[in-house]
């Protein structure tokens, strides 16, 4: 019975999330739609590294922004179409986190987070200086929507308006939440998790925890590299403060009040921060002063976030039965 | 001969200058890895206490219009009670807590205070006065303004003062004891939160001091303390985490390489100094220049 319930429930809020265009017309409401699940996308690329492995990865706005860099160049000044430009971030921000990775994972803890600092500090400076050719502070602009995929009968699937890039972003979500999936509930997933837990007694029982971490990261990249692509080509435009620090910042209060290291964490914490905002833009002013404290409460009460605090709930009503 | 003159003059400027800066270092690194070695915490607020340091003395200073010293004094004092509640609220309950969580914790912190600070006092400089920013002295040819020449003595003042703490009270040994053996410290009957809470009131208090006394010659905004946060961990990962001699004598090189490093190699990568000694040292020697074996 339970495991039922366990698979039934991902089906049904597939088949909300397929259905959600066809019941809400607002543009408004599917553009915030499309906002949160390409966050989303990205916040579970840093639920792999930082949320299973335990590895701060501050340098993931900036990983991010490789992956949007690379496609809207592939795209703008080589002419790729989407479909290839995407693949080809996914490699090159991949291979980036290969590069950055392989060093700075030989460290832990704080000395790992200040390594990913330096590097998200480093990327943002680039795109921020590298006028020739990432635009300097004007960013890059007119970059193509993805173009439009022949059907045999003669039509084809564009996806110029909102609904039809919804589903391109529902379809990167779930892929993304597949990976996520697979991995928790395979040996690579929980040697992850023996990392965060305690590094050195993974090692001791045989756990290659360089190798791992580096696995989890260059996968985290990958992702990253995916939905920076995906993010160009939504919004058209890119500009280094999307990609700053600060974001990262940002990102992480949605990783760890939806539940790092949770399978449906990174979804929730991307869809309730992408709508809050929204709803609360009378008070946008205090809006980080709420993230900081957000941040600081969740990590003391709620220290596994809403999925977590859900699972406790559940947990706690199965054994008073 | 004349060329050589100047060239020591120079060198002789760029010195003082850098001991200036390694003064104002030692100072707020001492209190990073007095936290970092007693707490076991990685404080990534370390720099916005600093930057409250500032506030408080342009509030007291310029505004209430106390003498300098006063307000620097009172400042510490201010910041030193705003770390008690910090600890007592934000790092106490997640001593227990998993790795990451201090690092969280203070992420929140900081985003927190900073933008606080911005949206109570806006995101401009403020100017703060203090009575040495115009007497210029010389030494020796090198010229340096007298509010210098005193964030330089009032900082080997202070450093020199927690030493005598450390070293011959009461309360300063029992911390020390801590940082060796929390539970061995436990065991002879030293209360470990309070040490704790004097810990981060010291360490916040001196933060706070190298804010107050560079507040006339840098300015005060809410986002000043970023890069000396990341200069105090790279003084911190220099001198060995935890390792107090080690941070007051890490403060002092790596204002000096920056000093020097601007004037004869290029300023526009002053910054760019203290990064690479940081990556270099955490990739070849990771528990610091005066650290034991790795850890």
């Amino acid at each position: 019975m339970k495991s039922r319930t366990k698979n039934l429930l991902p089906l049904l809020v597939l088949v909300i999330a397929a259905l959600f265009p066809l019941l809400v017309d607002d543009p408004y409401f599917k553009h915030t739609a499309n906002v949160a699940f390409i966050f989303a996308t990205s916040i579970y690329g840093f639920n792999i590294i930082t949320g299973i492995t335990g590895q701060l990865n501050i340098a993931h706005a900036g990983f991010l922004g490789i992956g949007a860099y690379t496609s809207a160049l592939a795209a703008t000044k080589l002419g790729l179409a989407f479909w290839l430009a995407m693949p080809f971030s996914v490699v090159v921000t991949g291979f980036f986190g290969l590069l950055i990775g392989y060093p700075s994972l030989r460290l832990t803890g704080v000395y790992f987070a200040l390594t990913t600092l330096g590097f998200g500090e480093l990327i943002y400076l680039i795109f921020d200086n590298w006028i020739p050719v990432t635009g300097g502070p004007m960013g890059i602009t007119g970059i193509p929507a993805p173009s439009a995929i022949p059907l045999p009968g003669g039509g084809e699937i564009s996806f110029g308006s909102k609904t039809a890039f919804y589903y391109l972003s529902l379809a990167f979500l779930m892929a993304a939440f597949y990976i996520n999936r697979q991995l928790l509930s395979s040996r690579l997933g929980r040697e992850m998790l023996a990392v965060k837990e305690n590094d050195v007694l993974a090692r001791s029982v045989g756990i290659a925890t360089s190798r791992t971490k580096l696995i989890a990261f260059v996968l985290a990249t990958m992702l990253l590299g995916a939905s920076g692509s995906l993010y160009a080509h939504y919004f058209r435009f890119i500009s280094p403060v999307s990609f700053s620090i600060t974001e990262s910042f940002r990102h992480l209060t949605m990783l760890v009040v939806g539940g790092m290291g949770t399978l449906y964490g990174p979804l929730i914490g991307a869809v309730l921060f992408t709508l809050l905002p929204e709803l609360l833009r009378s008070v946008e002013a205090y809006q980080w002063v709420a993230y900081g404290l957000i941040l600081m409460v969740c990590v003391i009460f709620l220290p596994k976030g809403i999925m977590g605090f859900v699972k406790q709930m559940g947990s706690k009503e199965k054994r008073d039965k | 001969m004349w060329g050589f003159l100047t060239g020591g003059a120079v060198f002789l400027q760029q010195l003082i200058n850098g001991l200036i800066l390694g003064g104002a270092y030692a100072l707020i690194s001492v209190g990073l890895t007095m936290s970092f070695g007693i707490m076991k915490i990685s404080n990534f607020a370390h720099g916005t206490i600093y930057m409250l340091g500032g506030y408080a003395c342009y509030f007291l200073g310029t505004h209430l219009g106390l003498p300098f010293f006063v307000s620097v004094a009172l400042s510490m004092l201010a910041i030193g009670v705003v770390g008690i509640l910090i600890e007592r609220l934000v790092f106490r309950p997640i001593y227990e807590g998993p790795p990451l969580n201090d690092l969280l914790v203070s992420l929140g912190l900081l985003i927190f205070l900073e933008n606080g600070v911005q949206l109570l006092w806006g995101t401009e400089t403020l100017k703060v006065s203090a009575p040495y920013t115009d007497t210029m002295i010389s030494i020796f040819g090198a010229l340096c303004t007298l509010q210098r020449l005193v964030v330089l003595i009032a900082s080997v003042v202070l450093i020199a003062a927690l030493y005598v703490f450390l070293r011959f009270t009461k309360m300063g040994r029992a911390v020390v004891a801590t940082s060796q053996n929390p539970r061995g410290a436990s065991l002879v009957g030293i209360n470990i939160p309070m040490i704790y809470m004097i810990t981060f009131a010291i360490s916040s208090a001196f933060a706070a001091s190298a804010g107050a006394l560079l507040a006339p010659i840098f300015y005060v905004y809410p986002t000043m303390g970023g890069m000396p946060l990341l200069m105090a961990f790279v003084v911190v990962v220099l001198g060995g985490m935890g390792n107090v001699q080690g941070a007051v004598a890490g403060g002092f090189i790596i204002g000096i390489a920056e000093s020097l490093g601007g004037a004869y190699i290029s300023s526009d990568y002053k910054n760019g100094f203290a990064f690479i000694i940081l990556i270099g040292m955490l990739l070849i020697r990771p528990q610091g220049l005066f650290g034991g074996k790795a850890s």
